[in-house]
């Protein structure tokens, strides 16, 4: 027997629970070696101290104060005390719907935020963010007034100014500009959608709607610069 | 017929089902002073150890009729009792709070370390209470309050060679800590062992 399985096996035998034929050969180990011996010692000490360590005493009143706890508790029984129904069945299964309803709605709403803009003209041009871009002057001739949609948005993105010089945005005054059915109209409806969906508080929303009545204005001002 | 005292604990149980407070009573003293101790060694605070003994005690009268007779009492209310202390400490570790009177209390000053070091006893109670929460609870429950390894395995709810390698590893872990001071007494003693008193 090794010093490392001598010592595994002092703990069991500092308690008398070794089997005799390990016992044996452990005291033959302990005989010959002085650091294992030492460490029987170690532990048979350890032993002795945690059933000889100091012992704290409860004050003379705690049985008392245990039982004037259980009259107050008795006497004022609260809602733990009391026998709980068991959850019916249609509670437990309304708790399952709610929670699956939740998980649903959240999908929905991470499908309509994340998947690019169905209006948007080109689908695979993702909508760009409403950071400022120098304007561009555009001009579109009747050939590329539809070829180059996507240019257009970007432009109308890029749009700065006051909000005040463009105040017919509505759907109606844009038809009757005879741009209904373009893309340009998709384009406008967007626009509202993405208006309406915001917010009202908070200075970036305000801002945001600034941006987007401007760029609404500008729609509205390249419809009748075509018309 | 046996006085109160000595009745065994099943007895007193089965009294205090029928809702007799002075068997109750008789088993509060039978076992608050080693659960004190118990909780106390667990936590290292004698106010929440004394708190969570009360809560044991009531416990054990609101869940009288839930007792379960096949099992021993002893078991039963060591159980709660560490259920309760391992709730705590797990509450402790959620929000951990120190006052700076936690560990006045436990070091000791400049003065009681030039007078005399402290005895065996005393370093190893201060070790037991440094020990993690899992070595700790079976070094307690088997060094500290004599349960038997198989008492261990029901409270702790635990294989019973799981107990026997925490309650090893509680021992060894203690030895290793503990060896500078019984290195000094072994040398002193040249090999004997000394009486637990003088150390």
């Amino acid at each position: 027997m090794n010093c490392r399985k001598v010592q595994s096996y002092l703990s069991a035998y500092c308690e008398g629970i070794l089997s005799s034929d390990r016992v044996e050969k452990l005291e033959v180990h302990i005989k010959s070696c002085k650091r294992c011996e030492q460490e029987k010692q170690f532990t048979e000490r350890i032993l002795m101290a945690a059933r000889a360590l100091p012992t704290r005493s409860l004050p003379e009143d705690f049985n008392l104060q245990l039982l004037n706890r259980i009259y107050a508790e008795q006497s004022r029984p609260t809602e733990s005390y009391l026998p709980t129904e068991p959850r019916s069945l249609f509670g437990r299964r309304l708790g399952w719907l709610s929670a699956l309803a939740a998980v649903s709605v959240c999908a929905l709403v991470a499908v309509l935020v994340l998947t690019p803009d169905h209006t948007s003209l080109n689908p695979t041009e993702s909508v760009p963010a409403y950071t400022s871009v120098e304007p561009m002057k555009v001009t579109h001739t009747s050939a590329t007034r539809h070829t180059q949609p996507v240019r257009i948005y970007d432009d109308i993105i890029g749009v700065s100014g006051p909000s005040s010089h463009y105040r017919a945005t509505s759907l109606d005054a844009l038809r009757t500009m005879r741009v209904s059915g373009s893309p340009l109209e998709s384009l406008f409806v967007a626009f509202q959608q993405r208006r309406d969906s915001m917010p009202a508080v908070g200075y970036g929303n305000s801002w945001r709607r600034s941006r987007i009545n401007n760029a609404n204005g500008l729609i509205l001002q390249n419809a009748a610069s075509r018309r | 017929m046996l006085s109160r005292d000595k009745l065994p604990d099943l007895e007193l149980m089965q009294k205090v089902q029928q809702g007799e407070m002075v068997s109750y009573n008789t088993l509060v003293d039978r076992y608050k002073d080693r659960l004190f101790n118990m909780l106390y060694r667990m936590l290292s605070s004698e106010d929440e150890a004394r708190d969570l003994l009360q809560d044991t005690f009531l416990r054990v009268w609101q869940h009288k009729q839930s007792y379960d007779f096949r099992y021993a009492f002893s078991t039963w209310i060591y159980t709660i009792a560490l259920n309760l202390a391992r709730n705590e400490l797990r509450r402790r570790k959620k929000f951990r709070f120190f006052d700076i009177g936690d560990f006045a209390d436990k070091l000791p000053s400049r003065e009681e370390k030039k007078e005399s070091s402290p005895k065996l006893k005393e370093l190893l109670d201060h070790e037991i209470s440094r020990l993690p929460e899992k070595y700790k609870t079976a070094f307690i429950l088997r060094d500290v309050d004599s349960l038997s390894y198989e008492e261990i395995a029901q409270v702790l709810s635990i294989p019973l060679g799981t107990v026997k390698s925490r309650v090893n590893r509680a021992r060894s872990i203690l030895r290793k800590r503990l060896r500078p001071r019984m290195e000094e007494c072994y040398e002193l003693s040249k090999g004997s062992i000394l009486p637990i008193s003088i150390l």
